[in-house]
């Protein structure tokens, strides 16, 4: 009778607890629901303020603290420290923190109101009251983090029994405390900032950006100077790939190594086999000369001689515009006949023509609005769509127009179109920024700039040929000026930025050549493929896909990021003397009076330039401690019970033995 | 080298899914033959999974746990180390079937991957914090997928499982919950551990520990159920199915981190996103 009395009573106990844990429960959600609420509230009201960005970050620790501090007072009242110590509290709030992280990943982040308008509609409007596009700097998590801390406070001061479990989970909170505090610490004393250099430059200062989006420069107290940078890069590797191209994304179906035969077998199920790939990829031409027969339409073959470069053959098969070749960055043309190289430089220069020039992979052509041209050592072509001189954008439609009719801004619009004359995209080029580049210079639009005749830039061309009495002479023309140079066999002569000279020179020629590779390393890969159902074999080149059948799209391309590694070698200087040089790079950093240079940035483009990300951080260390308590905490709960029960049972056996 | 490694993945899958048939047969029947023959199978295929990471590791010249399909092969070896382990320490091979089947499912996943090819490393990854971050991730993952198993088995069975099966179960009677408990805190004591490597790393090699990234807002995430499943094991004393099924949520919220990054819309800049 007493043991059923007895038992009864503790089920009632035990129903009393747990009907106060619901209870507890649900109004430590409504509690902490209601204080998120508040931090919105709060937020609202300083944001309409504009503090600007760094004191709205000291704003958003004060409320912190002031929740921290709340929660601790109201821990002197009974039955908050009661609720704030228990699980009815620490589990709605670990939920809460849950429940906002996991919208902090499901909503962009810090987004512009555009950005934010355009992605999520007529919900943008309650996301951005509610600050879910910045939840975890909004007031209302800060708040949330606070109240955790002050439980925390509470739950740690208690009066409890020391057991391995206990030391453990207070360990494991008093780190998480420290973690927050080195945050806080952080979001007020911290400065963060970004240093772009070039190699020589020294710089005494990095920039931070201002409470209003302004650079500021932020000084250092010392100077630091970048006395090298590497951008060290692998040996490029290039696949074969097969895309579906869908109209709003791309696909990646399959991958293939072009030197692996196995790795290729699977290339038959998108109809489509390889027959040749060349990493360096280059075309050998071979001559053999025949006896010259003047009547004969034979071929005129000039070798010439770069600087440091493999001869080039230049083939005068008797046409208006004569054998092409390229030294450098120059187009040279080659004639036999004199008089047929000066009517060629006539109608380049001249001044009846048009005066739209298109510079195509190095030869000037003549243009009109209206007509197509092929683009030289591609399968593409481009078509004029329209000319101004005065080219200007319309304010408000964003379309093209000509300002006037003085040429102050030429520009012409070309169509590009691929070899089946599908149009690839519409371009404009302006003959005043040759060099605005919309693409790589691999690409077809690469090889295109403009000149406009009318401007003050001349247009340019040379051409070899042979005269009369079979001196070979070089000619040089502008729309001005013409000079005709004697080429010397055997001496070097200057075209643009290389020389060259002269190796052979015959009146007719067999010619051969030959698909070959210039080295192993992938400077120039080329694939040669044949897809099932076309007549002729195609050059697969980076950056130009070939259409499978269906929506299948076949692409040369890197195998993946080429970048190794980006090294700088970054001096410290106090009072112009060097104290200290380190080589920097990412994971590797520079640590010199607080401040912390992080390799972050390089341009392809530009070897001498390096980035830095500049920190300063008092509250590091105040969080890395915090890691480390927490971590040490956990293990204690979780391995030390077990590991003291284990010596416990130990012990007590060996006191049986003695 | 790639069709060796694509032929040891299907290898140690097959064996994998024939160590997970031996322990299904253990349930049928007792039998010292597949007591013995079971565990053995499962060592083969784990050692089978250990030669690819090997043979991987010295192809490539850098550890390979870069992209998914080597992870998956990492992440198939932790599971089957996590529950030998068990195995021996609780002289129970009630999990066999569970386990063996996650690494058998999770060779299957890495050979229908298109990136088995091995990949350049980025210079970000080139920090002696790469290895530990991943590995002890990915032990700690291995854990809670061998707890997601035994809350299954718990959620099937939950009655104290007394069979007097000694190549089941050494001594008769498991406490199942108390295994499933030991997993999950051994796997929350290594996502502490990888948050905390993590961080470490992050400020090296970006100058912040912490950006709040998704993958690093979701190992957050997951790391904060377990410590709620924590609190309410110690603390408020939950027993039995609401903890098993606490245990599967979690398990969840460890496979969306892994592997669900791609889903989500703010992931789409984030260096953890596997290509």
């Amino acid at each position: 009778m007493e043991t059923t009395a007895a038992a009864k009573e503790i089920n009632n106990r035990k129903e009393r607890r747990q009907s106060s844990t619901r209870l507890g429960m649900s109004h430590s959600f409504a509690f902490l629901g209601a204080s998120f609420v508040v931090g919105i509230v709060l937020q609202h009201i300083f944001e309409s303020q504009k503090l600007g960005i760094q004191r709205t970050a000291v704003a958003l620790v004060l409320v912190g603290v002031v929740a921290f501090i709340g929660t601790i007072a109201a821990g002197f009242k009974k039955n908050w420290h009661r609720l704030l110590t228990s699980n009815s509290f620490s589990v709605p709030l670990l939920v809460d923190i849950t429940v906002l992280s996991v919208v902090g990943t499901l909503i962009l982040q810090k987004q512009t109101p555009a950005v934010i308008a355009d992605t999520y509609g007529p919900f943008a409007n309650p996301i951005t009251r509610l600050f879910l596009d910045d939840v975890f700097h909004s007031f209302g998590f800060s708040i949330l983090l606070s109240l955790g801390a002050g439980a925390i406070i509470l739950v740690t001061l208690r009066k409890r029994k020391l057991t391995g479990r206990y030391v453990g989970a207070l360990g494991a909170h008093i780190g998480l405390l420290l973690i927050l505090l080195g945050v806080a610490v952080g979001n007020i004393l911290s400065v963060r900032g970004h240093l772009k250099m070039n190699t020589g430059q020294t710089s005494d200062h990095f920039t931070v950006t201002s409470s209003s989006g302004r650079e500021k420069p932020y000084p250092l107290g010392f100077s630091v100077r970048l006395d090298d940078f590497n951008l060290l890069q692998y040996e490029p590797e290039y696949r074969l790939m097969v895309f579906d191209v869908a109209e709003k994304e791309q696909v990646r179906l399959a991958s293939f190594d072009p030197v692996d035969d196995e790795s290729l077998a699977g290339m038959r199920e998108y109809n489509v086999k390889l027959i040749d790939y060349w990493p360096d990829y280059v075309v050998r031409t071979h001559v053999s000369p025949l006896p010259s027969k003047p009547d004969a339409n034979v071929i005129a073959a000039l070798g010439l001689a770069p600087e440091k470069m493999p001869i080039q053959w230049i083939f005068d098969e008797g046409r208006p515009k004569g054998g092409r070749g390229q030294i450098g960055d120059q187009r040279v043309v080659f004639f036999w006949d004199e008089k047929r190289a000066e009517s060629y430089l006539e109608s380049i220069t001249g001044t009846g023509n048009t005066p739209h020039i298109i510079i195509a992979s190095g030869e000037p052509l003549n243009v009109e609005v209206g007509r197509q041209y092929p683009i030289p050592n591609t399968d593409h072509k481009f078509e004029i769509l329209r000319a101004f001189v005065d080219f200007t954008m319309e304010s408000q439609s964003g379309g093209a127009r000509n300002r006037s009719d003085s040429p102050n801004n030429p520009a012409i619009e070309v169509s590009i179109r691929d070899s089946a004359d599908n149009p690839i995209g519409n371009i404009w080029l302006f003959a005043k920024f040759p060099d605005f580049k919309h693409q790589s210079t691999n690409s077809p639009v690469g090889k295109l700039r403009y000149q406009y005749k009318g401007s003050e830039d001349t247009v340019h061309a040379n051409a070899i040929a042979v005269g009369e009495t079979g001196q070979l002479w070089h000619l040089d023309r502008d729309v001005k000026v013409q000079s005709k140079t004697w080429l010397k066999t055997g001496g070097m002569t200057q075209l643009g930025s290389k020389a060259f000279k002269v190796h052979a020179l015959h009146r007719a020629v067999i010619r051969s050549s030959e698909e070959a590779s210039a080295s192993s390393r992938a400077d120039n890969p080329v694939a040669k493929i044949w897809v099932s159902g076309e007549r002729e074999p195609r050059l697969v080149r980076p950056r130009q896909p070939i259409q499978l059948h269906g929506r299948n799209v076949l692409v040369l391309g890197p195998k993946g990021d080429n970048v190794r590694d980006y090294v700088s070698t970054l001096s410290v200087l106090e009072s112009d003397r060097v104290v200290t040089t380190k080589k920097i790079e990412v994971n590797y950093p520079l640590e010199h009076n607080g401040f912390v240079f992080f390799q972050n940035d390089y341009r392809p483009d530009d070897p001498t330039f390096s980035g830095f990300q500049v920190v300063k951080d008092p509250g590091l260390w105040i969080v890395y401690l915090g890691l480390l308590t927490n971590f040490c905490g956990i293990f204690c709960v979780i391995f030390l019970p077990t590991f003291l029960k284990r010596n416990k049972r130990r012990i007590a056996t060996d006191g049986d033995d003695a | 080298m790639t069709s060796t490694i694509e032929t040891l993945t299907s290898i140690s899958m097959i064996v994998y899914i024939a160590s997970a048939l031996l322990y299904a047969g253990m349930w049928k029947r007792s039998s010292r033959t597949l007591r013995i023959l079971a565990p053995s199978m499962l060592t083969a295929g784990l050692i089978v999974n250990l030669l690819q990471l090997v043979l991987r590791w010295t192809d490539a010249g850098q550890p390979p746990f870069k992209t998914l399909f080597e992870s998956l092969v990492l992440l198939a070896a932790c599971i089957g180390v996590v529950y030998l382990f068990i195995e021996i320490i609780y002289k129970a091979r009630i999990l066999g079937l569970p386990s063996c089947l996650g690494c058998a499912l999770t060779m299957l996943y890495a050979m229908l991957r298109e990136d088995k090819e091995v990949v350049n490393l980025p210079p970000a990854l080139q920090s002696g914090w790469f290895i530990p971050h991943v590995v002890v991730y990915f032990f700690g993952y291995a854990a809670l997928f061998v707890s997601a198993g035994a809350s299954f088995v718990y959620l099937l069975r939950s009655a104290p499982i007394s069979v007097r099966r000694p190549d089941l179960i050494a001594g008769g009677i498991i406490d199942l919950e108390k295994l499933l408990n030991n997993a999950v805190r051994f796997g929350f004591a290594l996502l502490t551990l990888g948050l905390f490597v993590g961080s470490i790393w992050a400020k090296e090699a970006w100058g912040d520990y912490w950006v709040w990234d998704p993958k690093e807002t979701w190992s957050l995430i997951t790391w904060l159920i377990f410590a709620v499943y924590l609190h309410l094991h110690y603390l408020s004393k939950w027993r039995g199915r609401r903890l098993a099924m606490l245990v599967l949520v979690g398990f969840g919220a460890v496979m969306f981190t892994y592997l669900g990054m791609k889903l989500l819309p703010t992931a789409a800049q984030s260096a953890h996103v596997y290509q």
